[in-house]
């Protein structure tokens, strides 16, 4: 009795599944080591794309704070070498599509006893300052010409400092006035100045790395931007996304996240296709039989790549799993804890599961083609 | 005889091995009637597997011509039609997949002609009935003594409903209780079914108990 085409197509496929699992099942070991490949592919791919993508996400909210424009100097390549003058931020903060303008200066402090310090030379009324959780003071003694500084959560917790603590950031003393929580990883771990002593701190007299722009509406994004650049030629205004998209150091570090992952799912793949390959040539006289019992060569070949697909869907599920447990981990990690943002965006598992699926298609290609080969007298001969 | 109502019709087959320098089938002619077992004896070496081969579209020949159930086998997609629907084949060391159970074995060709999966199970259950193996169903091969696994491949050559049964000794690496068993059991799902049957054999006795005999010396018909 034969069915009508669609429910046939759909049993059809299911028995080849069904045959496809139970190959895999009957060679257990070979699988796991096939999808032992992908896993690690995965997991290379998903921790290190994430880890550098959180951090640039980071980087991204650092300099942009709650802004929609981000103006610095032209041809630096990196921010902390930029020098915007003072002058020129107030000067551009009266234009009327610019609701709010705000300067920050970076500087990086080593210290042999604690992480990396990064310092925050601010205004007083820094959106940075009002907009996170005072866990201890408050902003009133952080002044534009005060001496006094604020400290991250994180920054507080491994300076062991509080309210009035007097605190080492490289060669000079501070004391703190308030300690702030907030989303920032770098933020939490850094010491925000009053601007003026951040200048002075870092010889900057006069200048911020950065100034962040709230326009009055979006409509006057590209006016401002063209007044900026003709009025101040040295310096570049960019929307926060186009920044994002063209700062060097966060393609530098895309590029590196996706290279690296990609070059670890390669390794995967290849992993995949030995352990198809090996399948094949292990199994000449079985996919003989198979092609007597009245297998087409498209039926092998079908056969082959449902194995390898699967093969490569099971370990991207535990390469997945293993990604969340590590990136936890590693969020938990006191060394590390807030430099790392451990969300899986779902378009990166999603371009993760896509590439599984091709390195399983692809591993399959030869293993599939050699199969397809295969004369079912000769081997059953010889084999 | 008529032989355009044979299903199976063999006329000047040849082929040949290593570019020609082993002939193995040297224009082999031969018909086998509707519903009948013939049996082709000879000693080894003879051509016996390569013709039942190349009748049950496994092999292709160098010349000659084979009709079965009146279609020619001259293109892969007509030979794998055959083996799909028309033709069960049954092998002497019956080329099972081990480490799966009998069931499994015998499904895989329902797999291949796309037979849904309880049409198929429904068809299994009844052959492994008839084979008197219901109770191995769930067996692994290699937990099979040697005559189930020949029963379990005569089922699996069934499963598809085949008009034509074509067996490469299929009792040649059995005792002779035993090969008499396997050979009875061909002989009723044959004659129970209204198959054509085809079988090489080394064993005279055997072959004597089916309805035609065909001897073949030197890649020819004796």
């Amino acid at each position: 009795m034969r069915m009508a085409s669609p429910f046939r197509e759909i049993f059809k496929t299911m028995n080849f599944l069904k045959l496809a699992l139970l190959n895999l099942r009957r060679h257990f070991v070979r699988t796991l080591i096939g999808a032992a490949g992908i896993t690690f592919g995965v997991v290379a791919m998903l921790c290190v794309v994430t880890i550098l993508q959180g951090a640039v996400r980071m980087f991204e909210r650092i300099l942009s704070s709650d802004s929609e424009m981000i103006v610095f100097e032209k041809n630096v390549s990196d921010l902390f070498f930029s020098n915007v003058p003072l002058d020129a931020i107030d000067k551009i903060g009266e234009h009327p599509g610019i609701q709010e303008i705000e300067p920050a200066l970076f500087g990086i402090v080593s210290s042999p006893e604690n992480p990396v310090v990064t310092c925050f030379g601010i205004r007083a009324d820094s959106s940075r300052l009002s907009k996170a959780t005072w866990l201890e003071g408050s902003s009133e003694k952080f002044t534009n010409d005060g001496k006094l500084v604020v400290l991250g959560k994180r920054a507080a917790n491994f300076m062991e400092a509080g309210i009035g603590s007097i605190i080492d950031v490289g060669h000079k003393k501070f004391e703190v006035t308030g300690i702030i929580e907030t989303e920032n990883g770098f933020e939490d771990g850094g010491v925000f100045m009053p601007l003026a002593l951040c200048q002075d701190y870092f010889h900057k007299e006069g200048v911020a790395s950065v100034a962040t722009i709230k326009v009055t509406d979006k409509k006057e994004i590209a006016a401002v931007k063209d007044y900026i650049e003709e009025t101040y030629p040295n310096l570049v205004a960019l929307e926060n996304e186009e920044f994002s998209q063209s700062y060097s150091q966060f393609r530098i570090l895309k590029t590196t996240s996706w290279l690296v992952g990609g070059i670890a799912f390669l390794l995967g793949g290849l992993s995949v296709a030995n352990t198809m390959t090996l399948s094949v040539f292990g199994r000449i006289r079985e996919i003989a039989i198979l092609r007597v019992c009245g297998f087409s060569r498209g039926q092998v070949a079908r056969l082959i790549f449902g194995e390898s697909i699967l093969v490569s869907l099971f370990g991207v599920t535990i390469g997945t799993l293993i990604s969340f447990a590590v990136l936890h981990l590693l969020k938990a990690l006191p060394a590390l804890q807030g430099y790392i943002d451990t969300r899986l965006e779902p378009n990166l598992i999603l371009a993760v599961i896509a590439m599984s699926f091709i390195t399983g298609i692809g591993g399959a290609l030869y293993p599939a083609l050699y199969a397809m080969k295969i004369k079912p007298a000769d081997a059953l001969r010889f084999e | 005889m008529n032989a355009t109502q044979s299903p199976i019709q063999v006329q000047n087959l040849t082929k040949s091995f290593d570019s020609g320098k082993i002939e193995v089938l040297r224009g082999v002619d031969l018909t086998v009637p509707q519903g009948k077992i013939y049996s082709v004896c000879g000693p080894s070496g003879c051509g016996k597997s390569t013709l039942l081969h190349i009748i049950a579209g496994i092999e292709s020949a160098d010349s000659g011509s084979v009709l079965v159930e009146g279609q020619s086998l001259n293109s892969e997609r007509k030979r794998l039609a055959a083996l799909r629907h028309t033709i069960g084949f049954v092998f002497q060391l019956h080329n099972l997949i081990p480490d799966l159970t009998m069931e499994e074995n015998c499904l895989i060709p329902s797999i291949a002609a796309g037979m849904n999966h309880g049409e198929a199970m429904e068809r299994f259950h009844c052959l492994a009935k008839k084979t008197g193996l219901e109770h191995r169903t769930k067996n692994r091969i290699q937990d099979l003594s040697g005559g189930e696994r020949q029963r379990t491949a005569i089922c699996r050559a069934l499963m598809n409903s085949p008009t034509i049964v074509v067996a490469d000794e299929p009792t040649g690496s059995l005792d002779e209780k035993t090969s008499w068993a396997i050979f009875a059991l061909l002989g009723d799902l044959v004659v129970s079914n209204g198959v054509t049957m085809i079988m090489a054999t080394h064993d005279l006795e055997l072959a004597n108990n089916s309805d035609g005999v065909i001897h073949m010396r030197d890649g020819k018909i004796a």
